[in-house]
């Protein structure tokens, strides 16, 4: 188990990490999303021993690798703390053979030959690019390389492996391809591991939980679904791109309540609030439909409590297979059509539609 | 479109014109050196016992400058690309000093440094060590100046160095010294090279600093410029092989830097 109690990190007049508390459990995935800049790597650069934090604890295995125990300063250095790390663009070591780059860990602890010889095999083998040993990493794919990074990583044995961002480095075709292979590849490690990424989907299929992180700060963790579903602040909220709005509640004893969205009047489930009160309310882009008729009759949407609104067509974005719009209903509210959708409505800007989504689809935020 | 083109073409025909001149400029009086060069003079000339020492004292001078240069200018060097301290900037700018300086002040410089009469000459001297007049000094001049070209280089191939690749290793191997031997000097290699072929190259062309500092004595501190300069007026042919020798170990050396500018260990660095 990996503990991080209040890590604080700070470079010349930047707070790069403030205060961060963290837990991952044995054999967990956890993968921290954030933007660029956030201070992902920083965390990661700290947990490996590569930089000291100012102030906080780290405990490995309940294990202190750093921090202040008594009046001393403890600082375990990076090759004593069995972490295998997989860096940003993989970190191989240009100038040796793929076989003595997984074995460089192995032979700085001196193991016999034919020891190292049986785990390089048996490393090969798990990656799959047995024909590669003697070959360079400039002789090797970007997904090969990964892998060989991988393997490298795993040599030691680790007790905690990080993944810097290890997919960042492919194309985005390759990436998705390989994500799915790598997920397989980490599956059945049993191995405690944390992984980087600025990508929500990637951290979806790869982890078992996912922390959120701004700007030097862990604004949330949890599950896929408690992430997706339950944003808990503004900032998660948009770090995910949902529709995020302020409201003030207007009628909090009817069910669902009213709330005031600058002076457009919505339903939203709200709970234990007043009247009067200010709640910020987040909706998925995806769960917003627009139509050409006033009502749509969507039998999955039966008994549900719909909001019903009208407004303008103020931007579209067309992607591989969805397109996003935006609509001005008094406030801009953005809508995720599937390609065949936004065709079937002959949507162009400044086209009248009709905007509707069920009551319950909306989340109120702590803050 | 018709004005663009004919100015494209005038900018080119400049920059032709430009390069053809220096070419012209630098390898005409190269070429008068050979074109002057009498073959049936050379061999007699190499055997020329004043050409023969002037060239053993420059050779062995150089070489030991450089290794001296070497020992101490590569950790000084990996010191200042790897670590942040306060004076750093200002002891990368006094190391690199004796590139601007006029190799006159310096053999002044360090006259008034090693000299008897120096700062810290009279105490060498009680312990028998008088420097001007010895191959040490020539050895110590040419330390002085060529010793930056060391320095520059390797620390620009430290500062290259991925720091990833170092602390992918630092997490692998507790042992910093196996780090920078089996990580960091590798992957600098072809820089520290480089740096040393210059130094050396640096070392075989000294001439200011040395007169002033070591003189010019025949078989001890006569090193090949300060024969060129000597043998000018009273054997002009033995000054003219003298120069030749030194062209093509100066060519031979930059031909040597340029390739191992270019190496590479069987991968991308």
């Amino acid at each position: 188990m990996i503990e991080l109690k209040t890590i604080k990190k700070r470079f010349s007049d930047k707070e790069v990490l403030r205060n961060v508390t963290l837990q991952v459990q044995t054999n967990e995935l956890l993968s921290i999303v954030g933007p660029s800049g956030c201070g992902k790597t920083t965390m990661l650069n700290i947990i490996s021993g590569l930089c000291s934090p100012d102030e906080g604890e780290i405990y490995i295995n309940k294990i202190l690798v750093d921090g202040k125990k008594g009046s001393k300063r403890i600082h375990v250095s990076p090759s004593d703390r069995g972490i295998g790390y997989v860096f940003q663009n993989y970190s191989l070591f240009p100038h040796m053979r793929v076989d003595e780059n997984i074995s460089y860990g192995l032979k700085a602890k001196h193991l016999p030959r034919h020891e190292i010889k049986k785990k390089i095999n048996s490393l090969l083998d798990f990656i799959g690019l047995k024909d590669c040993t003697q070959c360079y990493p400039h002789e090797l794919s970007g997904g090969q390389q990964q892998r060989v990074a991988l393997a490298r990583a795993l040599a030691i044995d680790p007790t905690l492996l990080l993944l810097d961002e290890p997919l960042s480095a492919l194309d985005p075709k390759t990436r998705e391809s390989i994500r799915t292979d790598f997920k397989n590849l980490l599956e059945p490690l049993e191995v405690t591991s944390i992984y980087v990424t600025h990508d929500l989907a990637e951290a979806c299929t790869i982890s078992d939980r996912i922390a959120v992180m701004g700007e030097g700060v862990v604004e949330q963790i949890g599950n896929r679904d408690e992430i997706l579903e339950k944003p808990n602040s503004k900032y998660v909220a948009n770090f995910l791109g949902l529709n995020v709005y302020d409201g003030t509640i207007v009628q909090a004893a009817s069910s669902p309540a009213k709330v005031k969205i600058g002076n457009i009047e919505i339903l939203a489930p709200v709970i234990g609030k007043g009247d009067g009160e200010k709640i910020i309310l987040t909706i998925k882009p995806e769960d917003i439909i627009l139509s050409n008729e006033s009502l749509i009759r969507n039998p999955k949407w039966c008994g549900c409590v719909c909001n019903n609104l009208t407004g303008k067509v103020s931007g579209i974005v067309q992607m591989k297979s969805s397109a996003k719009v935006s609509v001005d209903v008094g406030f801009l509210i953005e809508s995720e059509l599937t390609l065949s959708s936004f065709k079937d409505l002959c949507i162009n800007k400044g086209k009248k539609v009709y905007v509707q989504f069920k009551a319950d689809s909306l989340n109120i935020c702590q803050g | 479109m018709g004005l663009e083109r004919v100015s494209d073409r005038l900018i080119i025909i400049l920059l032709a014109f430009a390069c053809l001149f220096f070419i012209a400029f630098i390898s005409f009086p190269i070429a008068a050196v050979f074109l002057n060069l009498d073959l049936d003079m050379l061999m007699p000339q190499l055997r020329n016992p004043q050409v023969l020492s002037a060239l053993t004292v420059s050779i062995v001078t150089s070489s030991f400058a450089t290794l001296t240069s070497f020992i101490f200018g590569i950790p000084t060097a990996y010191l200042l690309a790897t670590r942040r301290f306060h004076g750093r900037s200002i002891i990368d700018t006094v190391l690199d000093i004796p590139i601007v300086l006029p190799p006159a002040v310096a053999g002044v410089a360090l006259l008034l440094a090693f000299a008897p009469r120096g700062i810290i000459g009279p105490t060498l001297k009680e312990f028998g060590i008088i420097l001007p007049g010895s191959t040490l000094a020539v050895v110590l001049a040419q330390i002085f100046v060529a010793s930056p070209f060391l320095i520059r280089s390797a620390k620009a191939a430290f500062e290259n160095v991925d720091r990833n690749l170092v602390n992918s290793a630092k997490i692998l191997n507790p042992s910093r010294l196996r780090v920078f031997l089996t990580i960091t000097l590798p992957l600098s290699s072809h820089g520290l090279l480089a740096g040393t072929i210059m130094t050396w190259a640096r070392s075989m062309g000294e001439f200011g600093a040395t007169l002033m500092f070591a003189g010019n004595l025949p078989g001890v501190t006569q090193t090949m410029p300060l024969a060129i300069y000597m043998l000018m007026a009273e054997d002009p042919m033995a000054s003219n092989v003298l120069s030749a020798i030194l062209i093509v170990v100066s060519f031979g050396v930059l031909a040597l830097f340029k390739i191992l500018g270019r190496k590479r260990y069987g991968a991308r660095l």
